[in-house]
């Protein structure tokens, strides 16, 4: 059931992509030779199109917003208690230090959001359209493989930890 | 290794080095660490190679804890049981140091087995020293004695400016670690591993080990302790030892045990951290290729690799050519 609603939230994500991921270049209006990511100015609305959110769930959410030459993804991830909270924050920072190696990663998250991504006309001249959307996908499905199996990796060492040190009464 | 071994292994190379080669004897001079708390030194000559001076600095005891003169009660008398004759203590003590010990390796016992138990007891020096307190009170309750401080809460040192209760009875003895740690995150992870003890004494049919109990308020039995020294940002362990606990050969493993725990949890919570790390690391690497991927230059850079061919020339072709001329 629950692989079957990720399946559905990821499905409907790479659907909007793919509809969302027609970036051309668009010199900067108010700039002279000047070439921004529109998404992220925000200045000039018929630039812009309607954003759009899919929720997961109350605590999971998607965030697209597109602009004539960029786009940009924002994902808001479970924390359900402290020790999820905590990895998750963790993992995501060290994900969005490494930003300049993913290319397509925000260095900031989005207000309100975990994590961002900020796609151009660049790197879709560079990239295949579809493979672009099955990393972006793939990139949602392996967050949430990790925390998870963060969180199973720390409850078995803790297991371990506590069975040893009592072991060693008996 | 998952528990901490009481030999310190480094310690106990260098003894043995010496031992094997005294008339080669080299100067050393070796200052370390154990466990962020303990600071040891080992200084030998090559004057006299029989003689090892060992200093040890042992943690500050907070105000609440009882010390005679720098070093923890029954220190002394547990040091003279266990070495005997081949450790002389040293009045005052090196510069810095809590103990300096001299050590006599010309008289340590004539056969291997015993000269490798005497040197793997002075390697457990800190077990030896730092835990004679708690020792006292372990024997005590294995022969059930009735100790002058039952049922009081007695504070003994194990880290820096830290300790831990004990609650001495006649047929127990309840210990009590206020736990803390510095970062956030340790102090998570460590109370996500301190709560698994209660549950994993309940299964894996652990019912002889001792009864623990995690607690994020001081537990009732620490009434009579100064509140300064109940503070803590991961809660409070507690263990009841029974007399089956601390009988013959296990009293200096539990004691080893007790004295550590602090430092065991430490050193799992940066093991885990390091785990971390490393998953993490190896998930952007397969995440990074993932995006090369979607490139189109990666496929053919990767096709046009495995495409190569190169014909292999040899001498024989070589000669052949040569020969064809003359």
């Amino acid at each position: 059931m629950a692989a079957n609603m990720l399946r559905l939230y990821l499905t409907c994500i790479r659907n909007t992509l793919e509809a969302a991921m027609c970036l051309q270049n668009f010199p900067c209006q108010e700039v002279e030779r000047h070439n921004k990511p529109e998404v992220e100015l925000k200045t000039s609305p018929e630039l812009l199109l309607n954003s759009v959110v899919i929720c997961r769930n109350e605590a999971e959410k998607c965030l697209i917003e597109t602009s004539i030459n960029s786009l940009r993804i924002s994902l808001k991830v479970k924390q359900a208690y402290e020790l999820e909270n905590i990895l998750t924050k963790k993992f995501l920072r060290f994900l969005s230090m490494r930003a300049e190696a993913f290319q397509v990663l925000r260095r900031k998250p989005v207000q309100g959001y975990d994590i961002s991504f900020l796609i151009t006309n660049y790197h879709c001249e560079e990239m295949q359209k579809q493979r672009l959307i099955d990393f972006i996908v793939q990139f949602m499905e392996d967050i949430d493989k990790e925390i998870s199996e963060l969180k199973l990796s720390v409850n078995t060492r803790g297991r371990l930890v506590a069975t040893e040190f009592l072991k060693q009464f008996i | 290794m998952i528990l901490l071994q009481s030999p310190s292994k480094y310690l106990l190379q260098i003894l043995t080095t010496r031992l094997e080669n005294l008339d080669k004897g080299v100067e050393l001079d070796s200052y370390w660490i154990e466990f962020n708390d303990v600071r040891y030194h080992v200084q030998a000559s090559m004057k006299n190679p029989n003689l090892l001076f060992l200093s040890v600095s042992l943690p500050p005891p907070p105000p609440e804890t009882v010390s005679f003169g720098g070093l923890p009660p029954g220190a002394i008398e547990a040091i003279k049981a266990a070495y005997g004759v081949v450790a002389q203590i040293l009045d005052p003590p090196r510069d810095g140091f809590s103990l300096t010990l001299k050590l006599n390796l010309s008289k340590l016992p004539p056969d291997e087995e015993h000269k490798h138990g005497v040197l793997t007891k002075i390697a457990s020096v800190r077990e030896v020293v730092l835990g004679a307190p708690l020792r006292v009170f372990l024997k005590q309750l294995a022969s059930r004695t009735v100790a002058s401080d039952i049922d009081k809460v007695v504070a003994l040192v194990h880290r820096p400016m830290e300790s831990f209760f004990l609650i001495p009875q006649v047929e127990k003895v309840t210990v009590v670690f206020p736990m803390r740690f510095k970062d956030s995150i340790d102090i998570l992870l460590a109370t996500s591993f301190l709560k698994e003890f209660v549950d994993a004494r309940r299964t894996a049919g652990l019912n002889n080990a001792p009864p623990c109990s995690w607690s994020p308020s001081p537990p009732p039995e620490l009434k009579g302790a100064p509140p300064e020294a109940l503070s803590s940002n991961a809660g409070f362990v507690s263990f009841v030892i029974f007399p089956r606990h601390v009988e013959g050969r296990k009293l200096d493993r539990t004691v080893w045990s007790l004295s550590t725990f602090h430092a065991y949890v430490s050193y799992h919570v940066k093991c885990s951290e390091g785990f971390m790390h490393t998953r993490m690391r190896r998930r952007v690497e397969s995440l990074i290729q993932a995006l090369d991927g979607a490139k189109p230059d990666y496929e053919k850079a990767v096709k046009a690799t495995q495409n190569r061919s190169f014909k292999r020339l040899s001498l024989k072709d070589g000669r052949s050519s040569l020969k064809s001329f003359s």
